[in-house]
């Protein structure tokens, strides 16, 4: 008799995908430091979040993106194995690279064509300096990067963020998020990483037709800016 | 053809469904529907995945009208086949099929759900804005003698494995079908995305049939393909009975290790006919006595 296919179930991967701006100016005010902090504190939370899903297996990924894009991360890691090496930062902000990176994985031939939809959260403190908008296209007709297939949130990292950029890339306003402080930034991390990546692990079908980039779905609520966090950090 | 295939002897088929692990944890119901119809030869298995979003709050009842309705629209269908003088043949079949099924089903559809909902006597086929509560997959086999008809539309997966052990796939899964997106009934041109194929079952052979929604499908699908040689393991060495009867308690294993999702298969086997072997009329001169004549060995019944 043939081996019951039992043993080869499994849960449903989610993929969860950091695609943080490590540009020079990531160096002022310590916002990179902020970021590096803001994971390295998530990372308890997360695991938490994977130990109560048992119908998800999430698996964490990060790009860096200066003066081009390359993996900081490269293996999709289970959380209960994911340790965070520090960013650093220098050089300019080539947004289009790091999209450019994307497309070259989310494919269905290197993710498999049915999984839970991955999450993408992009952080970023500045204008993008290379051809996004191309590489933003290209990414967008990509097989997980068409509409509906993922769940993107970006975090606008300061004032100087380019809103409007980051509202391109989530294809909503609503999920483009400020912080302007570090503690803000450690909420809305934590946020992403448990609170979206369940909304994503729902594992509710979406009808086909929706042509928003990220979800149509709305987002779960984020955290609310505690007033005393505002006082205490210095804002960028 | 269906020269030197071993003969098929008539179909058996049955459904199970259970609530997904996920669900139960959530205190949900179970989404999913599935029927079988079985009439003189013919099946009809149909399987639908009502969406589990809460902007679909109905659709475990809009699945299980769909069952219902496709399980009926097929079985008159498939009555009507074999009505025809000739066996109908599956390329012209299939061409009349893509044009007539998918409208008449979705329609259908409409009109059952709006009368569901209360429309009265304005429960039209149209599409209305409340469909979308409803919204389900379906996923319908007809077997009559010499045609299987399939139609799908959303996620999931009809699977045929052959008297040689391939495996058959009358929708092999689209470039665009990726991730959680699905095609439903609930959409304003729902016929525009239902698939249709109508195959020679003396072609293709079959020995079984696996209907199920994405609970099951999505949960094999690092192995997609050992799921129908093991069924067919399965009823070969403990037969049909009792791996229909474990079927319930096994879909909810699939669901607790998998993603948690509601499990519905569909299944359609067909037994091996002993070979026909040449009767022979033995005669008062055969016996050398004054028994009456006999035939010996009885006939076979002949396929169906």
């Amino acid at each position: 008799m043939e081996t019951d296919p039992l043993g080869s179930v499994s849960r449903s991967k989610l993929h969860f995908i950091l695609i943080a701006d490590c540009s020079g100016s990531m160096n002022a005010t310590g916002k990179i430091e902020a970021l590096n902090n803001a994971i390295h504190e998530s990372i308890p939370a997360i695991r938490q979040a994977q130990r109560s899903n048992a119908f998800a297996q999430m698996l964490v990924r990060a790009v860096r993106f200066s003066g081009g894009a390359s993996w900081h991360i490269a293996h999709p890691t289970p959380v209960e194995s994911f340790e965070w090496v520090d960013l650093s930062a220098a050089g300019v902000t080539d947004l289009g690279a790091a999209l450019r990176l994307l497309s070259t994985e989310l494919t269905p031939e290197k993710m498999g064509r049915r999984a839970l939809p991955p999450v993408l959260v992009l952080l970023s403190d500045g204008a993008p300096t290379d051809d996004w908008e191309r590489a933003l296209e290209d990414f967008n007709a990509t097989g997980w990067g068409r509409p509906g297939r993922t769940v993107r949130v970006a975090i606008a990292i300061g004032r100087d963020a380019e809103k409007d950029v980051l509202t391109r890339f989530t294809g909503n306003p609503e999920a483009v998020f400020e912080a302007d402080n570090a503690q803000r930034l450690t909420d809305l991390i934590k946020w992403a990483s448990v609170t979206v990546s369940r909304f994503a692990s729902s594992g509710a079908s979406q009808i086909g037709g929706d042509r928003a980039p990220g979800t149509a779905a709305p987002l779960p609520p984020p955290p609310v800016p505690v007033e005393d966090d505002l006082d205490d950090d210095e804002p960028w | 053809m269906s020269h030197g295939r071993p003969r098929r002897g008539l179909p058996q088929a049955a459904g199970a469904r259970c609530l997904g692990a996920l669900h139960s944890a959530r205190g949900q119901i179970c989404q999913d529907a599935v029927t079988v119809v079985h009439e003189n030869g013919l099946v009809v298995a149909t399987v639908a995945d009502g969406h589990g979003h809460h902007r679909h709050a109905r659709s475990d009842e809009g699945a299980a009208i769909a069952v219902e309705l496709a399980g009926e629209i097929l079985s008159a269908l498939g009555r009507s086949l074999e009505a025809e003088e000739a066996p109908p043949r599956a390329t012209p079949t299939e061409a009349w099929l893509r044009e007539h099924l998918p409208r008449r089903i979705c329609w259908e559809w409409n009109q059952r759900i709006k009368a569901h909902a209360g429309f009265g006597e304005e429960a039209d086929g149209c599409w209305h804005e409340c469909l979308e509560l409803y919204g389900t997959t379906l996923i319908a086999a007809l077997f009559t003698r010499t045609l299987g008809v399939f139609i799908q539309i959303g996620d999931g997966e009809v699977t045929l494995l052959d008297e040689d052990g391939a495996i058959l796939r009358p929708f092999p899964d689209p470039e665009q079908n990726v991730g959680a997106i699905t095609q439903s009934l609930c959409q304003p041109a729902a016929a525009a995305h239902m698939k249709v194929a109508c195959w020679d079952l003396e072609k293709i052979g079959p020995r079984l049939a696996a209907l199920c929604t994405d609970g099951v499908s999505d949960a094999f699908a690092e192995r997609p393909d050992a799921l129908l040689p093991w069924l067919l393991s399965r009823i070969s060495g403990d037969g049909w009975d009792p791996l229909i009867s474990d079927l319930p308690s096994w879909l909810g294993e699939v669901s607790r290790l998998g993603n948690g999702d509601d499990t519905t298969l569909g299944l359609v086997y067909w037994p091996r006919q002993p070979e026909r072997r040449r009767g022979r009329i033995q005669t008062h001169a055969d016996h050398g006595d004054s028994l009456p004549p006999v035939i010996a060995p009885l006939e076979l019944p002949s396929v169906e």
